[in-house]
């Protein structure tokens, strides 16, 4: 808890040390929001089937896209952008030369990331509510946070191997390549999936966001209970279960595979 | 008495990076290239020793080994009686590397954050470490500047800052590499004091840096090792590592001016003995000669006893001892 702590302090003094960027995220939720909002009006009024399991309007569900998968991609990238980061400022040999060691650098300095996504998934939503009228009835709060959880976790297990890709070959990780942009294509982030060709409807059900956003969906927006998510709560166990111990084995030979060839701070 | 680092039979190499053709061509061939080749030598507890070489000797690998930042092919290397490869966490709670890359710190929080933060990275517990902080920034001396933003520092301040941060956990040993490398003149001396008293005569730590200064290496060091292509030429203190190379006969003779008359006068006195290329000049109120007897096997004694029976008055005379560059070229071959 103390290495956490230590990281999130330092995270949060740098980020405060730059003010102009500080305030450049903060404009950076609006914009998008801004951009789908003219968007949903150009389409008001008109009865989207594919839209009907989720409230029926346009906004609210692509609100709830963007939020949660900005989010969700962070445990993805995050891993990765840790070590890269470590290794262009320099900072990693100094890390790894304390009594701490790699996986626990990782983890802890992960937190802040996670923190931060969180701080703007709240942000989004709320700009939703106040600048763009949006209205949340009955939502599951527990079962977005059940599915929240659940994917971070899957996600945390793919970002490990993305990091593990990073340590080893420094750029070119194909499973952030293939993930993110298969993941913004087929996960049903801006449009449902439903709205897609059937072959690739099938391919997308092998995607975790996919799963993620229709549970959330269902829960923030549909107010369905925590049964009427439970395929997208099994699905996502499965394949937390299956990444993240998948993903720590990869990167504990990664470590050994650059303290090998001499390439554990190069980049 | 247990030596506190203890190398034998070390030897590491690197894989090259590919080219296209050869991912294509030979896709299952790996050229390799060598850094270090049968390395063995021991540091005794409370040494400070040296490791000389040029660029891309293997220094730096070395360090790299013992702070397990880099595994080793072959050999057995122990830090404070581990084992670097299987107990690398006692390794590391055993020595403290100095990372002299000022890049290594957080250039936009103060020392003390700096510290603070590396502090929780080395289990020093939340009670503990403002002390501590406060101990390391006293002995690095850099308790006044310790709340400046660390991109406000001289680079003698962060290298500074840098042995503070590799004292937090109070480590036995110390791995240096090339300390001084930035630092102007004045700021290198100051920091090869600082090493030489304060780190090993007074707080006893064992110290093994790197460097590519022969005189740093000389004035400081107990013992060093030169290492070459990934080999160790010669480990030893740095007067026995110089006496490897024969002495070409040639001796000094310091003479007192006033007594001696112009360096005419001598050259005379020097070419009537047979002394062979006398080179004479005058240094203050002495007349310094450097030259070879004509018989090479001939004594101090003797060469004093001539001197004074021609009524010159002799304050020094000592044979011409070689360089410890002129050592490290010859072992070397450059």
């Amino acid at each position: 808890m103390d290495k956490m702590a230590a990281f999130l302090k330092r995270d949060l003094r740098e980020m405060l040390s730059y003010k102009l960027a500080f305030i450049g995220e903060i404009a950076g939720i609006i914009f998008p929001l801004l951009t789908f909002f003219f968007v949903s009006r150009l389409i008001e009024g008109q009865s989207i089937e594919q839209l009907v399991p989720y409230g029926g309007s346009y906004f609210p569900f692509v609100l709830v896209g963007i939020a949660f998968s900005s989010y969700l991609m962070i445990s993805l990238y995050s891993f990765a952008s840790i070590i890269s980061t470590a290794q262009t400022s320099g900072t990693l040999e100094a890390l790894l030369s304390t009594q701490t060691d790699l996986p626990a650098i990782l983890l802890s300095a992960s937190v802040f990331p996670f923190i931060r996504g969180a701080v703007n998934v709240l942000l989004y939503l709320a700009a939703g509510v106040i600048f763009f009228k949006v209205k949340f009835v009955n939502p599951n709060i527990a079962g977005t946070l059940i599915i929240t959880l659940l994917t971070v976790l899957c996600f945390a297990g793919m970002g490990i191997i993305s990091a593990s890709f990073t340590l080893v070959f420094k750029k070119g990780d194909p499973v952030m390549w293939l993930f993110s942009s298969l993941s913004g294509l087929l996960g049903g982030v801006v449009y449902p999936v439903s709205i897609m060709p059937v072959w690739l409807q099938n391919v997308s059900r092998w995607i975790p966001l996919t799963h993620s956003l229709e549970g959330i969906r269902k829960s923030l927006l549909a107010g369905s209970p925590v049964s009427g998510i439970s395929d997208e709560i099994r699905i996502l166990a499965f394949l937390s279960a299956l990444l993240l111990p998948l993903g720590f084995l990869l990167f504990s030979l990664a470590v050994r595979k650059a303290k090998k060839d001499g390439t554990l701070t190069q980049f | 008495m247990r030596p506190a680092i203890e190398i034998s039979g070390l030897s590491k190499k690197y894989p090259l990076v590919k080219r296209y053709r050869d991912l294509i061509l030979h896709p299952f061939l790996q050229e390799k290239m060598v850094a270090l080749e049968g390395v063995s030598l021991s540091i005794g507890k409370g040494e400070l020793f040296g490791l000389l070489g040029p660029n891309g000797a293997g220094k730096t690998t070395l360090l790299k080994i013992l702070a397990t930042l880099v595994l080793p092919d072959k050999g057995r290397v122990m830090v404070n009686g581990y084992d670097v490869e299987k107990k690398p966490a006692q390794v590391r709670r055993s020595m403290g590397f100095v990372v002299s890359e000022e890049r290594s710190f957080y250039w936009r929080l103060t020392g003390r954050q700096n510290l603070d933060f590396f502090s929780s990275l080395n289990n020093i517990g939340r009670r503990m470490a403002p002390e501590r902080i406060e101990n390391v920034l006293g002995i690095t001396g850099l308790s006044r500047d310790a709340d400046r933003m660390f991109k406000d520092y001289s680079a003698g301040m962060k290298q500074r800052l840098a042995i503070a941060r590799s004292l937090l956990p109070d480590p036995e040993i110390l791995l240096m590499d090339e300390p001084t490398r930035s630092l102007d003149p004045s700021a290198a001396r100051n920091m090869r004091d600082f090493v030489r008293e304060e780190l090993v005569a007074r707080r006893g730590k064992t110290v093994c840096l790197s460097t590519h200064n022969l005189h740093e290496a000389e004035e400081i060091c107990s013992r060093i090792a030169i290492l070459h292509r990934g080999k160790i030429l010669a480990c030893d203190k740095p007067c026995r590592i110089k006496a490897l190379i024969p002495s070409d006969g040639r001796i000094e003779i310091r003479l007192l001016k006033k007594e001696t008359g112009d360096i005419d006068n001598v050259m005379g006195f020097c070419a009537g003995k047979g002394y062979v290329k006398p080179e004479i000049s005058e240094n203050g109120g002495e007349i310094r000669v450097l030259a070879e007897p004509a018989n090479k096997g001939e004594g101090i004694s003797l060469i004093v006893r001539d001197f004074s029976a021609a009524g010159y008055h002799v304050v020094s005379c000592t044979p011409v001892e070689k360089t410890l560059e002129e050592a490290f070229d010859m072992l070397t071959g450059e």
